[in-house]
């Protein structure tokens, strides 16, 4: 078993109407590590998440978990890399709040009592059990967004990739989020613009500007150089 | 936008037990021959004693009736002049006819009855619940799945075209014509929404694409698996035979 749970090399990823997304990405991230993945709007974090389980190839090598990303690994490897989607719309689909949480661990082939109890557990984690009958659609975007968490949770992913999530939460459902992020022992890969999310749960940041990492290192040095963070149109990890 | 559901519906009847009485309910009014207005005036009453139990809104119910009365309304409306029977009235060259009035009076009937018995089953049941007794009933899954997806994309288009609309509204307090509402503000407008509905595709569309990773991002090849439902209650079980029971002999008093 390799220790790398994130293995990138010159990634490149262009859309089909032409725009340059990924330049010759490179990244490596350890096995257990908790990184913040920060950049300006445009800068390409969405479309490289997108490229860690599968739903987007680009030129380049990409290995998850020891798995190549290719076609004969997707359903190992999505039942292991689980997908925050930024928007939650774009992620809840389900008539129930219930079904959409079970949608994964069902489709893992797990027993019925099993995938009740995660279900359970995952909406329970993110505060939004007593919503388990409710229709998504209905939800507020914060209460959303919780259950957009929880549908990836319920999987208990080896490696989490988690698209922004932070916005759109009141704060004392960013602060039980950051506290639950970081009792969790799995790899965990997030963009964000949350300069205080970052700060809280990453000890390593990575710079992406331009389809490209423009900085890599301590999360406390990057996050507070000032020069960085705003040539980058980002804002140092403030009053912490 | 579809209809919501009043109750939550986490207690009462089995949604499988409603599903199938209501069907039930409703071929019996179907098959009943013209003029059993007593067996109508009982399964009638028989809504009626559904809706107290369940304490339906009366009159959102009735207006939603009320809504679906005209096309019915309209579809019979040349039963009276085109059924042979002794002739009433005559308009021209039309002849209203006694038997004609009859089958007239008795469709309107039966459409009401059926559509306030299944009006009753929609507001009573979430959709989500409908759909799983539908797949638990031995609709074939792909089936449940599309009629659940186009309910769901129903929500996502409305919510799309709602967020354009604001957007447009927001940013459009001048209009470019001034006050007036001649041709030329119609003209802008049409131009507006033609753009709009265009763009509504598109953004749908888009989304229905990124809905899609969703799904596979969570392990979806091809086929859907859902939970099996709980099983059926003594009680929900009596309920449906009894219910059963009694449409079966209202069939046979009103064609006896
Ligand atoms: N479906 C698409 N088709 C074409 N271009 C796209 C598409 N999605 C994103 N892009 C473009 O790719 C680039 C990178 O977008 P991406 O969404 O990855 O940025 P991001 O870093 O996630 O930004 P944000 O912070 O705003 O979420 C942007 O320039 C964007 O315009
Ligand atoms: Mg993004």
């Amino acid at each position: 078993m390799s220790d790398w749970a994130i293995r990138v090399r010159e990634l490149r990823y262009a859309y089909p109407d032409g725009r340059e997304a990924l330049r010759g990405l490179t990244l490596t991230v350890a096995r257990g590590e908790k990184v913040a993945l920060v950049g300006p709007n445009g800068a390409g974090k969405s479309t490289f998440l997108l490229h860690l389980n599968g739903l987007l190839r680009g030129e380049g090598v990409v290995e998850v978990l020891g798995m190549p990303v290719v076609e004969a690994n997707f359903p190992r490897l999505r039942a292991q890399v689980g997908l925050v989607f930024q928007d939650p719309d774009d992620q809840l689909f389900s008539p129930t709040v219930f079904d959409d949480v079970a949608f994964g661990p069902l489709h893992m082939g797990l027993s019925a009592e099993e995938v009740r109890r995660r279900a359970r557990q995952a909406l329970e984690a993110v505060g939004m059990l007593h919503a388990a009958h409710r229709m998504p659609h209905h939800l507020s975007l914060g209460e959303r967004k919780r259950v957009a968490i929880a549908t990836v949770l319920a999987m208990r992913p080896e490696l989490l990739l988690l698209d922004e999530p932070t916005a759109g939460l009141d704060p004392r459902a960013r602060r039980s989020l950051i506290a639950l992020l970081g009792t969790l022992p799995q790899t965990i890969l997030v963009a964000t613009h949350d300069m205080r999310l970052a700060a809280a749960l990453c000890r390593r940041a990575v710079v992406m500007d331009e389809g490209l990492i423009v900085a890599d290192g301590p999360a406390d040095r990057l996050l507070t150089d000032a020069a960085l963070m705003e040539a980058h149109g980002l804002e140092v990890a403030c009053e912490c | 936008m579809p209809e919501m559901a009043e109750s939550d519906g986490t207690s009462g009847l089995d949604p499988r037990a409603r599903l199938l009485l209501t069907l039930g309910f409703i071929v019996v009014v179907t098959a009943l021959p013209d003029g059993a207005w007593v067996e109508m005036a009982l399964l009638a009453s028989s809504l009626l004693v559904v809706a107290v139990i369940t304490r339906t809104d009366w009159a959102s119910l009735l207006r939603r009736v009320a809504l679906l009365l005209p096309f019915a309304a309209l579809a019979a409306l040349s039963l009276p002049f085109t059924t042979a029977g002794e002739t009433l009235l005559r308009v021209g060259p039309l002849r209203l006819t006694d038997r004609g009035m009859l089958r007239f009076a008795a469709l309107i009937g039966r459409t009401l009855l059926s559509i306030t018995a299944a009006s009753l089953l929609v507001r009573q049941t979430p959709m989500p619940q409908l759909f799983q007794a539908l797949q638990s009933l031995g609709v074939p899954r792909l089936l449940v799945a599309i009629a659940a997806s186009a309910y769901r994309y129903s929500f996502i288009l409305a919510e799309e075209a709602a967020r354009m609309d604001r957007a447009r509204r927001s940013r459009s307090a001048d209009l470019p014509c001034g006050r007036g509402r001649g041709l030329r503000w119609l003209w802008w407008r049409a131009r507006g929404l033609g753009g709009m509905i265009g763009m509504l595709f598109l953004r749908s569309y888009e989304r229905s694409e990124r809905i899609y990773l969703a799904m596979v991002a969570r392990g979806y090849a091809g086929t859907l698996y859902a939970l099996e439902p709980p099983a059926w209650q003594r009680r929900d079980l009596y309920a449906l035979v009894g219910g059963m029971a009694g449409l079966l002999l209202c069939l046979l008093m009103g064609v006896r």
